[in-house]
């Protein structure tokens, strides 16, 4: 009996394994399609050669270098990164309809980056690093506020939960608007992070947010014991030696991390932490470590799809990622409000 | 009787719902909002006016709230010239403006004639007091030796110069009808961007709307394209309502004469260049004039091939910039606007620094109001474009040398000389 259990854990850990690997392959697919349609081994050559100066390139390695790879490299991170921090919230704030996007984190991220730019922060490293700053502890406040709302009564419905979350969303994305009304000749940079999109991406954005990304996400990753627990009430984690006040908050400080981070980098993409985390623990169960594993992969397929048909479906001109990641979530988040109310009538 | 026209106005409310309906809510767009930078009141509408109702492209309007933004994300875009058609139907049809000053017609009218969407402008007296709700209109009433009689501008028009000391009533999509009211005005004249729901109020309030747009359309490869002749009638018209007709006949026959040089000049050219009109590009999107647009026309005018003649509408992608690799790249640089310092950033910004044009210098900035607002300037923007595409044909005072080949400074290089 004890061996089963191990033997399918295993299994599982295996399957995780699997899937944090499938966006790779995935994204040679992403890579060679599109308006000019590149064989796979010229791909692998192109890829393979490295970037040569923009002088001697050709079309097609200029293509592959310089807008496709970036795009579905951040395409990973961002549907890895939102996966993730949406399991996160969905195991701290123990409702399974929460999500960065939802709770209003992202608009807190937004209103950071808003503010940033505002003050004249721009695509240098030191700007990316000031929005990246912004942006965070506007995640971090929005989700600490949020915490502590939950906190401060004891017994909260998800109901409550979910207005709470989104009255702060509207409330931030109404800031985000007064400020962009009040500074209408600064506007242009600021409409992206609320619409969503990965096509204004470039290397010195991805490679700024690669180690900030990482290390959230390591760190979400160690904390998946702690939260295990935690899931199962606070009183209950004590008793198993979980140093409850400290373990949620270093949960929400790497979900704030990985959330800013994304935000910074492609705009708020709803539905994707609330969507890859069930569909996760439908097919998967629910714990922590694996929920986190297979969010990541599976997100970062979800973002790399979402991704390549906002830029090929109208081609050549390109859709906003939200929209699409839009369309699939919503219906989802439907079925998933009916079958809640069911449960708990 | 008194049924019939209960009736009747049941009906037209019918009508303009469904107008409503049809014009408002097919269009999702919020790419021109974004292109020029300036997001608008509501996305679908910009849409519907740029593809049904009028030509004129991205001039600044109106702000973006919340709720709009939401709500975009769940519109699909569709671009199909079928709607666009029923759009400008629609609205002709649910104008009721004709009908209502139709009515009133027993006195004589010192100035009658019909606008862009086939409503009737009847004027007792020659207006005084005009509230422009367009800047090309500002531009071109000011042109006219009008510009005395404007007594509300939009918060978007800033040329001539003169113009910025008349009061602002808002922007070109929300004006404060509250503050038109206010200046006690006896012509109000409006343009692209203009929305149903202000017309509808200021009928309301009786006051005349005059509206003049300039529809995009197809002339292909052809050539002539209709454009130039209905942005000249948007000036003479608006002189008949002014009465200065003499003065725009003056104007427009300069501008004709300014047109035709450019043409028959660039006519002698051996090579066409392929030309990229960058609206904007990167984090703000890339958005070009596409085909059928009347800023496509210009620049086949001005001896170039437009690029962006491969979509319909206005939004590109970095990836087919790259594929077609365009010979010029007029960059968009509104001075004071949101464009302003985008030739610097684009020459910074992977992957467009490393487009061949940018590479090789052949990236010219472009004060885009010459192209976007459809009046007497975009002669200006035809020449200085000709200039631009064909150097060797246009030989360069020397005054102007210095700014070329990529520091061009549209301020210097436009000098008005239609002035009658």
């Amino acid at each position: 009996m004890k061996r089963d259990y191990f033997a399918a854990r295993r299994g599982k850990i295996f399957l995780a394994a699997l899937f944090l690997l499938l966006p790779l392959p995935a994204s040679l697919v992403y890579i060679s399609h599109g308006l000019i349609t590149i064989p796979f081994g010229e791909v692998l050559r192109i890829l393979a050669s490295g970037f040569v100066s923009a002088e001697t390139a050709t079309t097609q390695e200029l293509v592959i270098w310089l807008i496709r790879l970036p795009r579905v490299c951040a395409g990973t991170l961002v549907g890895a990164g939102l996966a993730i921090t949406g399991a996160a919230y969905q195991g701290i704030f123990r409702n399974r309809l929460a999500d960065p996007y939802m709770t209003g984190v992202s608009a807190g991220a937004t209103l950071g980056c808003t503010i940033a730019i505002l003050l004249g922060f721009d695509s240098s490293v030191f700007g990316l690093g000031g929005i990246t700053l912004f942006s965070f502890c506007g995640a971090l406040v929005t989700s600490l506020l949020i915490f502590t709302f939950i906190a401060a009564s004891r017994r909260v419905s998800h109901t409550a939960i979910l207005l709470t979350g989104i009255s702060i969303n509207l409330f931030l994305s109404g800031l985000v608007s007064l400020l962009m009304f009040l500074n209408r000749d600064k506007i242009e940079t600021i409409v992206l992070w609320t619409m969503g999109s990965l096509s204004g991406l470039n290397w010195q954005k991805i490679l700024f947010a690669l180690p900030l990304l990482c290390a959230g996400l390591t760190g979400l990753f160690f904390c998946a014991r702690p939260l295990d627990y935690l899931v199962l009430g606070s009183d209950i984690a004590r008793v198993h030696g979980i140093a409850v006040k400290r373990s949620t908050f270093l949960i929400i400080l790497f979900s704030s991390l990985v959330t800013s981070v994304c935000v910074s980098l492609s705009g708020i993409v709803g539905f994707v932490g609330l969507l890859i985390p069930n569909i996760v623990r439908l097919l998967f169960g629910s714990r922590s470590g694996l929920v986190f594993a297979f969010s990541c992969g599976l997100g970062a397929l979800f973002l790399q799809l979402a991704d390549f048909l906002a830029r090929t479906l109208l081609s050549p001109a390109e859709l906003p990622l939200g929209i699409l990641t839009s369309i699939i979530g919503v219906p989802f988040f439907i079925f998933l409000v009916l079958k809640k109310t069911e449960q708990s009538a | 009787m008194n049924h019939l026209m209960k009736t009747f106005i049941t009906l037209c409310a019918r009508a303009s719902w469904l107008g409503k309906r049809i014009c408002g809510s097919k269009f999702a767009c919020p790419s021109l909002a974004r292109a020029r930078g300036i997001a608008a009141e509501s996305p679908q509408d910009l849409h519907g006016q740029i593809r049904g109702l009028g030509a004129e492209s991205p001039v600044r309007a109106g702000r973006s709230t919340a709720r709009t933004r939401h709500t975009d994300r769940k519109k699909v875009h569709a671009g199909i010239p079928l709607l666009a058609a029923l759009a400008v139907l629609a609205f002709t049809a649910c104008a009721p403006g004709a009908e209502k000053t139709g009515a009133e017609s027993a006195a004589p009218a010192a100035v009658e004639l019909t606008d862009s969407f086939g409503r009737t402008i009847r004027l007792k007296n020659y207006p005084e007091r005009i509230v422009s709700l367009a800047p090309n209109m500002t531009e071109t009433l000011f042109l006219l030796g009008a510009g005395n009689l404007i007594v509300g501008r939009t918060d978007y028009c800033d040329y001539p110069l003169e113009a910025a000391k008349i009061p602002p009533v808002g922007s070109i999509t929300t004006p404060s009808i509250e503050h038109i009211v206010s200046l006690a005005p006896d012509l109000i004249v409006g343009s692209t961007h203009f929305q149903k729901e202000t017309l509808a109020a200021l009928e309301n309030l009786r006051i005349p709307v005059y509206l003049s747009i300039v529809r995009n359309d197809d002339a292909g490869d052809a050539g002539d394209s209709n454009n130039y002749e209905e942005i000249f009638d948007t000036i003479i018209m608006l002189a008949k309502l002014v009465n200065k007709t003499e003065e725009a006949e003056k104007i427009v026959s300069v501008m004709r004469q300014r047109k035709d040089a450019v043409e028959q000049t660039v006519r002698k050219a051996a090579h066409k260049p392929r030309v990229y009109y960058m609206i904007s590009f990167g984090e703000a999107g890339d958005y070009t004039a596409g085909r059928g647009t009347y800023i496509s026309a210009l620049i086949k005018s001005a001896g170039g091939l437009n690029t962006g003649d491969d979509i319909e509408g206005w939004k590109y992608s970095a990836e087919a910039l790259f594929r077609s690799q365009p010979d010029i790249i007029l960059c968009g640089t509104s001075s004071g606007g949101p464009g302003a310092g985008n030739l610097e950033k684009l020459r910074s910004t992977a992957p467009y620094n490393r487009l061949r044009a940018v590479q090789e210098g052949r990236v010219y900035g472009i004060d885009n109001n010459l192209l976007d607002r459809t009046g007497p300037r975009n002669i200006d923007g035809l020449e200085m474009m000709a200039k631009i595409f064909h150097p060797d044909l246009f030989p360069l005072e020397p005054s102007q040398a210095e700014f070329f080949p990529s520091e061009l400074s549209p301020s210097e290089l436009s000098p008005s000389e239609f002035s009658p």
